[in-house]
Parts: C-alpha cells; sequence; structure tokens
C-alpha cells in the first residue's frame, strides 16, 4: 500500500490551549447529586457476580498493597448490609445496538414520502441483516448513522436559513444516498444466494 | 480518610462491583468534579449536567463488571459520560437544544460583544462556552482533560483529522472570541 | 454491491447456459477444497465470502484455480462454473448471516484468474485482497478490508467500516472507492476518481486528473492532484475537512464555497465573507490561465487549498 505523505503542518504551542489546560479540571456541582444517583441504582440490575477481572500484574500489585489498608478501612467504615446476591449478566461500557434509528430530515429537506418508501423496504432488508452482524460493526454503523442525523441536522438549520441553497439541498441529498448506501451493502454483502435464478 | 489508606479507586471498584454502594458513593465522590466538569462543558448548560452526570454514574455502576482497568477509572467515566453528552444530542429534545445554540447564532453572538483586552480563565471558559458542539467537544477533551487527538477521537466515535480540524476551528474561533489577531 | 447489480447479476446468470460445474461441498475434515476450470480470458467471476479472506491473483493461463480452506464444517462451498461466468460462494446455512460469540471459523477463498477476467466480490467480514487484475473489479465488504489495484478497467472498492485501499499503476481505470468509517488510500491513479465517506478518512493522489468527485459527511478528505485544461474537480462535506493540494503550475477556476466553516488558500485572494451576519465565506478567482475547473463547498469543516 503506497504511503501518502499527507498531514496536516503541526502547529508549534497554542497560548489559547495552553490556557485551556490551566482550567480547573474539577468542576463542584452546585448540588450533592448522590441522592438522585443512589434513588435510581436501587432500579438498577446490581453488578455481575463474576470477580472483578485486572490485570494480572496490577492486581497483584494492588493486592499487595491494600491488604492492611482494607483491614483497617472495614474496621473504619461498617458495610453497607449483606453482600447481596447477584445475577451472572453479560454487561459491556457500551451497549451494542441491536436495531438502528434511520436518518430523519427536518422539514425543510424537501424529502417527501415517496422518497422515504424506496427507503422503508431497504431498511426492512437491512434490518434483518443488521442484528446479525459482529457486535463492532454494529456500532460502528449504529455510529455513523449518529453522524449523518448530526449533518441532516445541520443541514437542515442551514436551510431554514438560507432555504434556496443548491449547495446546502445537494448535500442533504448527498447525505440520504449515503444512508441508503449503507443499508444495500449490508443487504447484498455475501449473499451469493440472491444471485441465483 | 483513613490513615494508611492507599489508592482508593482500585479497592473501591472492586468493592463496588460486589454489590457495595457504599464504595461506589466514594467513588462518586472522588470522581463527580472530573464527570461534571466535563459534562459542563461540552454541554455548556448546568442543568442538563447535572441530568447527565447522573446519567454517568448510573450506567458506571450497571457497567462495573465491564471496566477492566486498561485505562484509568477516570477516564473510563470520561468515556462513559461523553457517550451520554452525545446521545443526549441525538435525542429529539438534545437536538432542539441543539438547534437553539446553532453555530450561525453563536457566531453572531461573537461579532456582538467586544473583545477582551486579557485572556482570564473566565474568559477562556466563556470561548469555550460559546463554541460549536464540535469544536467545543474537541477543546474540552484534549485541551482542558488533556486527551490525546486519538483518544479525544475514538470517544467521539470521529477520525482524528476531523479533532486536528476541530480543533484548528475552535483556536480561530476563540482568538475572534477573545479578540486577538487571527492566525494566517 | 448495488441492489441494482445484483438484479443485473441474477439477470445475467438466467441467460446463461447451464453450468459445466455445480454443486456444494463441505469440508468435514478441514481439508482444502480445490477447483479448476477453463474459462475464456474475459470471463466473469462472482466470489461471496461471509468471513475470512478472498484473495485474488492473476496468472498466464486461461483458467480459474480455486483453493477454499473452511474451519468450520457447517460451511458450504457453492461452485458453478463454465466458460464465461464462475461463481464461488461459501454458504452458512441455518443462520448464515448469524454472528455468534464462538462462531470465529474463517473461509479463506484463494484464487488464480486471468488477467483480463471481470471480478466481482462481496463479503461480511471477509478481507478481499487483489492484485494484478486488469478487467473490471467490483469488491465490497460490509467489515473487511479491501484491497486491490488499479490498471485501465473500472475499479469499483467499497466497505462500511473497513479500511480501502487502491493503488495504481499508471493506467486510466476510472476508480470509486465507498467507505463509512474506514480510511480509504488511493494512491498513483490517472484519470477520474469519485470517492465518498461518512466519517472515514480519504487521501488520494492522482495524476493528470479528469473528474475528481468526493464527498463527505464529517470525513476528512486530502487529495493531491495534477491538474489538466479539461480537469473537473468537486469535493464537497457536511463537516468535514476538505484539503486540495494541486501540483504547479496551477491553471484553473475555483469556485469555493462555505457555509459557516473557513476557506484558507495559499493561491489568490483571501476568502471575503458572503454576509456581515452570517458566517459563510466564499473564494471565487482563477489562477494562471484557467482551464481546469474546482469546486469546493462545505457546510461546518475547514477548506484548504495550496500548490505544495
Amino acid at each position: 500500500m503506497n504511503t501518502i505523505p499527507f498531514g496536516p503542518r503541526n502547529p508549534p504551542e497554542d497560548p489559547l490551549l495552553a490556557k485551556a489546560a490551566e482550567l480547573p479540571k474539577d468542576v463542584a456541582p452546585p448540588h450533592d447529586l448522590w441522592p438522585g444517583i443512589a434513588a435510581r441504582l436501587g432500579e438498577v440490575e446490581k453488578p455481575a457476580a463474576r470477580p472483578f477481572r485486572w490485570p494480572l500484574a496490577l492486581a497483584a500489585g494492588v493486592l499487595v498493597a491494600s491488604v492492611s489498608a482494607l483491614l483497617t478501612w472495614s474496621l473504619v467504615r461498617a458495610p453497607e448490609g449483606p453482600v447481596p446476591s447477584t445475577q451472572v449478566a453479560k454487561t459491556t461500557p457500551e451497549p451494542v445496538p441491536t436495531d438502528i434509528v434511520p436518518v430523519k430530515y427536518g422539514p425543510n429537506s424537501g424529502l417527501s414520502a415517496k422518497d422515504f418508501g424506496a427507503r422503508d423496504e431497504l431498511l426492512r432488508q437491512f434490518r434483518g441483516r443488521f442484528a446479525s452482524l459482529k457486535p463492532e460493526t454494529r456500532a460502528a454503523i449504529a455510529k455513523n448513522l449518529a453522524i449523518m442525523q448530526t449533518a441532516a441536522d445541520e443541514i437542515d438549520a442551514a436551510l431554514a436559513k438560507d432555504p434556496a441553497s443548491g449547495m446546502l439541498k445537494g448535500m442533504l441529498v448527498g447525505t440520504y444516498k449515503q444512508e441508503l448506501q449503507l443499508y444495500s451493502t449490508v443487504v447484498t454483502a455475501g449473499d451469493g444466494l440472491t444471485r441465483r435464478i | 480518610m483513613p490513615a494508611g489508606r492507599v489508592d482508593s479507586s482500585a479497592e473501591l471498584v472492586m468493592r463496588a462491583c460486589r454489590g457495595d454502594v457504599g464504595a461506589f458513593e466514594d467513588l462518586y465522590r472522588q470522581h463527580v468534579g472530573r464527570v461534571y466538569g466535563l459534562c459542563l462543558r461540552m454541554t455548556g448548560q448546568p442543568e442538563s449536567a447535572e441530568d447527565l452526570t447522573q446519567d454517568t454514574f448510573v450506567s458506571a455502576w450497571r457497567s462495573l463488571p465491564g471496566y477492566e482497568g486498561r485505562s484509568s477509572f477516570s477516564t473510563w467515566l470520561h468515556r462513559i459520560a461523553v457517550n451520554a453528552v452525545l446521545a443526549k444530542r441525538r435525542s429529539p429534545q438534545g437536538r432542539n437544544e441543539v438547534s437553539m445554540t446553532d453555530e450561525l447564532g453563536e457566531q453572531m453572538e461573537f461579532e456582538a460583544d467586544a473583545p477582551m483586552d486579557e485572556a482570564t480563565p473566565i474568559d477562556v471558559e466563556r470561548a469555550i462556552a460559546g463554541l460549536p458542539p464540535g469544536a467545543r467537544d474537541i477543546v474540552v477533551l484534549h485541551g482542558i482533560y488533556g486527551y490525546s487527538h486519538e483518544e479525544a477521537a475514538e470517544m467521539l466515535g470521529v477520525a482524528v483529522g476531523t479533532c486536528k480540524a476541530q480543533l484548528h476551528r475552535a483556536r480561530h474561533l476563540m482568538r475572534a472570541r477573545m479578540g486577538e489577531e487571527r492566525a494566517t | 454491491m448495488s441492489i441494482r447489480n445484483v438484479c443485473l447479476a441474477a439477470a445475467t446468470l438466467a441467460a446463461l447456459a447451464a453450468p459445466s460445474l455445480a454443486g456444494a461441498e463441505t469440508s468435514p475434515n478441514g481439508q482444502p477444497i480445490m477447483k479448476h476450470v477453463n474459462v475464456a480470458p474475459d470471463a466473469t467471476v462472482e466470489v461471496s465470502n461471509v468471513q475470512g479472506r478472498v484473495e485474488v491473483a492473476t496468472w498466464d493461463k486461461n483458467e480459474v484455480e480455486l483453493v477454499a480452506e473452511l474451519e468450520s464444517p457447517k460451511d458450504e462451498l457453492e461452485f458453478e462454473a463454465n466458460e464465461r461466468y464462475v461463481r464461488i460462494s461459501v454458504e452458512r446455512p441455518n443462520g448464515k448471516y448469524r454472528h455468534d460469540d464462538d462462531d470465529e471459523d474463517d473461509a479463506t477463498l484463494t484464487l488464480r484468474v486471468p488477467k483480463g477476467i471481470r471480478l466481482i466480490a462481496d463479503t461480511v467480514s471477509a478481507d478481499i485482497a487483489v492484485s494484478g487484475l486488469r478487467g473490471e473489479q467490483k469488491l465490497e465488504s460490509v467489515s473487511g478490508e479491501v484491497q486491490t489495484q488499479a490498471f485501465d478497467a473500472p475499479v469499483r472498492a467499497t466497505s462500511v467500516s473497513g479500511e480501502v485501499s487502491v493503488v495504481g499503476n499508471g493506467g486510466k481505470a476510472t476508480v470509486s472507492t465507498e467507505n463509512v468509517s474506514g480510511s480509504t488510500t488511493v494512491g498513483g491513479i490517472r484519470g477520474d476518481y469519485h470517492g465518498e465517506v461518512v466519517s472515514g478518512e480519504i487521501r488520494a493522489t492522482v495524476a493528470a486528473a479528469q473528474k475528481i468527485e468526493l464527498n463527505s459527511v464529517s470525513g476528512d478528505i486530502e487529495i493531491k492532484a495534477e491538474l489538466t485544461p479539461t480537469s473537473r474537480v468537486n469535493m464537497e462535506s457536511v463537516s468535514g475537512t476538505l484539503t486540495l493540494k494541486i501540483k504547479p503550475p496551477v491553471n484553473a477556476e475555483f469556485d469555493v464555497e462555505s457555509f459557516s466553516g473557513d476557506i484558507d488558500s495559499c493561491l489568490g485572494p483571501k476568502a471575503h465573507s458572503t454576509s456581515k451576519y452570517t458566517p459563510g465565506s466564499e473564494l471565487n478567482y482563477t489562477q494562471g490561465n484557467g482551464g481546469a475547473r474546482v469546486e469546493m463547498q462545505t457546510l461546518s469543516g475547514e477548506i484548504s487549498i495550496c500548490d505544495r
């Protein structure tokens, strides 16, 4: 693969960014948010019972350094009650989507119900395939549909101010076409049987 | 804190994983400032920032078993917070909020205010708050919280080049906001 | 592959004589399955795979040779062929599109084909790697990487989240790439290039460019181009950065417009605001003798133009 020597020139250290770095990282909320959080914790599933997994070397270091402190801490602070039994459950920091939200186009888009009718059929087939893709692929698709949604919203807001702009209308149509192309690629991928007579 | 207590996050996370709400409250108190600070600066709205901070910690509680220590707990919380902010922007309510601070409106505000003579921390905060969302996100993550371009891009779900471009744009806009000379 | 092309392929199949070789095979012992068929030098070869890899290389024989390695005993290899048409497909019956967490078995298809065949390859997550093929290519994957070379015949390379790479060899192929979140790299091509991304990046070098059309939603596009007097360049983004570097001397008309992003050009005059009350700016001028035409538009991204 050729390496194309592109890339922006690295700008010198920017004084504005240096000032931003000096801003306090911590900002205290106006009032204590814990009561609201605690109330909601009671409504959600508790963390899974499987052992907390920590990189082995780090776990060893933490264990050696913290055994005595843990004993001290347990004497100082009474436990919150018996440790509840928990269910084994698969949870991930970021939920993997099992469905997608198609892009919504604003009132200034100029796209009609007829345009979306073509998309509906494609979506029906797409959803059948989407759920069976790898989790990371589903996540990538969902993220990019969100990016397209942001784009559609920005264009629609701009069209509200300049409804005659051919540039903006072209961009919106382009975004819609890219959305359709995404669905189409997934629908037809790896599907040799569809080409049988 | 009790005498002799060492790195609390690791122990607290382990205990919270076992359902210890008290340990999780301690984690909250240790990290709420950074989470709220990030949510506040990314949204520019204190009320939204409070809701998103709560959402972040509730999500973190649910997702604790998935935390494997590859990044610091603070960074992991920030990832959850960023996702919460972006999800809210995508929601119908969030879209309405974004449209009220669209780029056009903010740019008009830049033109209306008089430039500042000195860049005080308040000036910098105000300049960041006045940025459009994409540029603001990268200034908050990279400029304030020190994440690399690659980390910020991954958290925001955009390409690294987009982050760099947004940062470049943010510098221009902030300089205009604060009355400094535009770079050529 | 677009729905239209799938219908076209089905119609093509319908018009053919009965295939001389057909059937489904599995590989219960994990042994490679080998197929061999004589074909016309400009035959069409279609390859379809779910997970694993598709590798296509060329040779001087008018023959298609396939070596299929199926790790999963559940995978079936479909092979149909006659002199004008070869179809190869890996099927996973009973939920062939189902991705299970423990279903990591790959299917590797290695082909050798005549240089002039027309190749259609599509996969779900399998990578596609093609080398030395002079005929028309349509390569598509959802999450696999797509790598190929371009000569004189049209090349279309698409991936949703995988990387796309097209390396030119001095020919005049029309190259088309589509990518959603993966990165696209195109180098050493001449002639026409059409590229689309959503959030991924495009890095391209085009010599003797004729028609360049590049579209992005939020991804960045950087292109180095050598313009001719008849070149037509159109670059558009919603929020992505557009960077155009033109090999000097530059002779072109520029029509550049941004709704709210910045325009930075080291050629000609500076961009000017379109209105006192809006952030938009535009740049319209002729550099040198004109001839080529460059149009660049963005909603909120940045545009950068230079000759170095």
